[in-house]
């Protein structure tokens, strides 16, 4: 009974508790959203030891509140994807992106099509998909919305709304895959590494989806902190942080994210993600 | 055919096999701070009734003032998720922004609720006052006191829904049972959803068992004292929620480029009457289809019927209702395909679920002759003609929430008002969020301003 | 209905009759035979509505019921009501479609009863839009329809002027034959019925054949301290 008081009372700190000498940080991985408070928890004790500070990990469900509780300082750090983190720094003066994945640098979607419309892989995205059925992942997310979004458009010359017979939202990327498997939607596009875990784990039957056309790579998901957290936590604290995050290589932490390990990046490194969230007026 | 209703052939027999497979097989083991979730989401409903029923039964004397029914229509005609999203914005991810997000459009139902049935109640009991008696003791005495068993049932009932509301919030990310819940279920962790669907069941099921009068002022407290306030107001975000973030954008630097603020307005003019054309039309297929399926259910659930039987009913409607609509559209989705019919469906279930549970309990408080005639024949001849007035008067308040539910259903492709908000919300454009939100609340204030006309009836809650 | 041989229909012996605990009456032994007209006199609230439940629950199948407050469905029209009458006898899609649309077998018996009740021209009315005395007259007309052989009528005829009752009366007493009615109207109970039981002070008073009362001995069951009328 103790322990799980105990138990609830942790919990409730790591959502609510942070106060002003706590580094508070966020992150939506882009798969496998459960046990966030326990897999975090870890990375948080890692930075915390780093960084020689109290280090939290608030769990947070959108994109949206995400980027909310970033800009209202109730976090200093988040794990943004790439078009969250643009928008956050453009609403946050003196934020920073400091850390892409490995893989963010070379990130990719799919497009998939149920077995029922004919469609195969292409090196081009297939002309004939325009009047199917055709549904994103999240509305803010980089590879499930926006990018996706641009290549249409590119391709069509068209928004995504007057190219299909019928535009949806999954929400996410697992309910994509599992809403196109099932023919409630003709075609969908995914994040490429949640199709890879999903194919792994033995999830999709590939007789009745399949991919058709692989993006082109653009940049993703990275880590982004606010400019003011050097008044708080002292100077050079961006650059311990980022050097915190660089170094981090046990596998048991990385696998929350999951990439093979962090790399330098900066803010411009996301210009090309700000340019096409503008012209689909995301931003 | 207005609406958008269309049929596609699909093959759902996997994915349907192993969403029923996992509540079949429920699974709690890996979902992390299960107690802590539960406590939390009683905690929000519970507070969050308590102070909106306070407000709503001290607003309910000044409901018939234009203005006051004017702001409680529009405070209650705003999605909860949407409050949520809105304090979230003010008071970041704190209770305050939880309680709040369910308090304040409650408090607007409330006042409307609370005023009907004291002014069904109290019409007689008001001219046995003789001589000079002040308003309040009146009010007291000849209102609250005489009405207060139907004021009481109701207030209940809220509180089941209030859970609801609760679990709702957790989508957005509060940390109540529907954050683990939306994240078990779009990941296709079925076994997870299903143990937490089923818990969840199971905490509205035994409302009745543990909701005791008495107890109440002391789950307040604990509630209160379990759900932590810390929480620094800083003023600098709502202001510059105020002057900036809801400013239409083009408004907001000094100088005023007129080309941009036209196209502002034909962007937000186009999403407002697609949207609320979608929406009305989505809404009132939903509400007839709430109409069949009501006089189909509430039968089930009605002891004067059914007798034992009414337990299966009972529970089947607890199911229906209790199951978030955006579920039940998924599954739906994943037989018929996208379009508006999944999301008439789904809020015709759940909706006509909640009706039918309010209906059964209002049949089974009638009076009847010893010579009743028993089951169907009672059903057709005496129950149902006997409380269809409480049937339009239940569709009709109903129908200002299906308008406002129609927002969780973008998940289908089905451009509603809600999935304008949505987006605007998601993409952070305030200020478009702010005009989709009064467009909406416009919307809803015209349709309840047509429904009261419409529902002449006064015996509701009998 | 000719020749039934007089066996006993109701019979309560020294029976408490109300709620379980607080009986209404107490002591309650009575016999009442086929063929028996009875009317029950008392001051409102003695347990007149008690004693005829007691009884309806003896034969509920061959009892007619016309209970105190009618309890018709308001928001259906007259002919529904009365045709409410016989639910039972027929399936329930017979009755549902004849709610959709009246039916035209129970049409014309319902239409015969309702001219003899006077109550032709309102047989579409809903009956929310009938005074209280046509709303007496509907409840009469679904209990005759029902057309068992014992009435049991709970001051079915006080909304009703006396003229019209006695009428109605009479119709009644044609069509069953036994009639048990709760009755405020003494000298219709004196004129029109064989036997007369009076209860009050939480018991039976007097239960006589109605030739050996006058007017005045029946009224003192209205005075504080009721007498015995007859042995």
């Amino acid at each position: 009974m103790m322990k799980s008081i105990f138990f609830i009372v942790c919990a409730w700190l790591l959502v609510f508790g942070a106060n002003a000498t706590t580094f508070t940080f966020t992150a939506i991985p882009d798969q496998d959203e459960t046990q966030l408070n326990t897999r975090f928890g870890k990375v948080a004790e890692y930075l915390s030891q780093q960084l020689n500070v109290d280090v939290r990990y608030v769990p947070v469900k959108s994109y949206s509140a995400a980027i909310t509780a970033f800009r209202n300082n109730q976090v200093q750090l988040a794990w943004f994807g790439g078009l969250s983190g643009v928008k956050a720094r453009h609403l946050v003066p003196n934020s920073v992106a400091i850390a892409q994945g490995y893989e963010d640098q070379f990130f990719k979607s799919y497009f998939i099509a149920h077995h029922s419309t004919g469609f195969k892989l292409a090196g081009q995205l297939p002309l004939n998909i325009a009047d199917s059925s055709f549904t994103f992942g999240s509305k803010g997310s980089t590879s499930g919305r926006l990018m996706p979004e641009y290549f249409l458009r590119q391709r069509f010359n068209q928004p995504p709304n007057k190219i299909f017979n019928r535009v949806g939202f999954s929400g996410d990327h697992s309910r994509t895959i599992a809403l196109v498997q099932s023919g409630a939607w003709q075609v969908g596009v995914v994040n490429y590494a949640v199709w890879e875990q999903e194919l792994a784990s033995g999830k999709i039957d590939l007789n009745k989806v399949n991919v058709i056309w692989t993006t082109p790579t653009y940049p993703d998901y990275q880590w982004t902190i606010r400019g003011d957290v050097e008044q708080r936590f002292g100077k050079r604290f961006i650059e311990r942080v980022t050097d915190a995050l660089l170094t981090m290589d046990d596998p048991d932490l990385l696998k929350s994210f999951p990439r093979q390990k962090f790399v330098p990046a900066t803010n411009a490194d996301y210009d090309s993600v700000k340019q096409v969230a503008k012209a689909i007026k995301l931003l | 055919m207005l609406a958008d209703i269309e049929l596609s052939q699909t093959d759902p027999v996997d994915e349907l096999s192993r969403i029923f497979w996992g509540i079949l097989t429920p699974d709690l083991s890996q979902t992390e701070d299960l107690i802590a979730t539960i406590a939390t989401t009683l905690c929000f409903a519970l507070v969050a009734i308590c102070l909106s029923a306070i407000v709503g039964l001290a607003i309910s004397p000044f409901h018939h003032l234009w203005w006051v029914n004017g702001i409680c229509t529009f405070v209650r005609s705003i999605h909860e998720l949407f409050w949520a999203l809105i304090f979230l914005q003010i008071f970041g991810l704190s209770s305050l922004t939880g309680v709040l997000a369910i308090a304040l459009p409650y408090a607007g139902t409330f006042a409307r609720v609370y005023r009907d049935i004291l002014d069904q109640g109290s019409v007689d009991f008001n001219q046995a006052f003789c001589g000079r008696v002040s308003g309040v003791s009146k009010w007291l005495y000849g209102g609250v006191a005489q009405c207060w068993p139907a004021l009481t049932r109701y207030t209940r009932y809220r509180f089941e829904c209030g859970l609801r509301s609760a679990t709702v919030l957790g989508f957005i990310g509060l940390p109540t049972i529907g954050y683990y819940l939306e994240t078990a279920f779009s990941q296709g962790l079925y076994h997870q959803a299903g143990g937490l669907l089923l818990l969840f069941y199971g905490v509205i099921a035994t409302i009745k068992y543990w909701l005791k009068a008495m107890l109440i002022p002391v789950y307040l407290v604990l509630a209160i004292l379990y759900l932590p306030w810390k929480l620094s107001i800083e003023w600098q975000y709502i202001w510059r929620f105020i002057s900036e973030d809801i400013v239409p954008s083009p408004l907001r630097s000094t100088l005023i480029d007129w080309q941009e603020w036209h196209s502002w307005w034909v962007d937000v003019a186009q999403q407002v009457f697609n949207g609320g054309w979608a929406t009305l039309m989505l809404s009132f297929a939903a509400l007839l289809l709430s109409a069949v399926l009501t006089l189909i259910l509430w039968p089930l659930a009605s002891k004067a019927i059914c007798r034992r039987g009414y337990m299966v009913g009972h529970g089947l409607l607890i199911v229906l209702r209790s199951t978030p609509e955006l579920i039940i559209a998924f599954m739906v989705m994943l037989v018929i395909g996208p379009s508006m019919l999944p999301a008439i469906i789904a809020l015709a279930l759940h909706n006509s679920a909640i009706i039918a549970y309010l209906l059964a309990r209002t049949a089974d408080q009638l009076p009847l002759r010893h010579d009743k005639s028993s089951g169907l024949n009672l059903w057709a001849y005496e129950l149902q003609p006997r409380i269809y007035p409480s049937f339009i008067a239940f569709l009709c308040y109903r129908f200002e929430i299906i308008l406002r539910e129609s927002a969780m259903l973008g998940i289908l492709g089905v451009t509603t008002l809600g999935f304008y908000i949505d987006s605007a919300f998601e993409a952070m454009f305030f200020d478009v969020a702010m005009m989709l939100i009064l467009a909406s609340a416009l919307l809803n204030m015209i349709v309840s301003y047509c429904a009261s006309r419409l529902n002449r009836s006064r015996q509701l809650f009998g | 209905m000719k020749e039934a041989q007089p066996t006993v229909k109701f019979e309560l012996s020294a029976q408490d009759i109300g709620y379980a605990g607080h009986p209404v009456l107490a002591g309650v032994s009575l016999t009442i035979t086929p063929g028996e007209s009875v009317a029950i006199v008392g001051v409102s609230g003695s347990g007149k509505s008690s004693l005829l439940n007691t009884l309806y629950q003896q034969q509920p199948n061959e009892v007619a019921l016309c209970p105190q407050h009618s309890m018709l469905v308001t928001s259906l029209s007259v002919y529904h009501n009365i045709y409410m009458g016989q639910l039972q006898h027929h399936s329930f899609f017979y009755n549902l479609a004849n709610l959709v649309k009246p039916l035209k077998s129970p049409w014309q018996q319902v239409f015969k009863l309702a001219q003899l009740l006077g109550l032709a021209d309102k047989i579409k009315v809903s009956v929310d839009k009938l005074s209280g005395g046509q709303q007496q007259r509907t409840a009469i007309a679904r209990t005759l329809y029902q057309q068992k052989t014992i009435f049991i009528g709970d001051e079915p005829f006080s909304n009703i002027d006396p003229v019209q009752g006695v009428n109605l009366l009479k119709l009644i007493k044609s069509r069953h034959q036994t009639v048990i009615v709760a009755l405020h109207n003494h000298q219709m109970a004196l004129e029109h019925f064989d036997r007369i039981i009076a209860i009050g002070a939480g018991k039976i008073v007097y239960d006589c054949p109605s030739e050996q009362l006058t007017s005045q001995q029946l009224l003192t069951i209205y005075q504080s301290s009721p007498v015995h009328a007859c042995d």
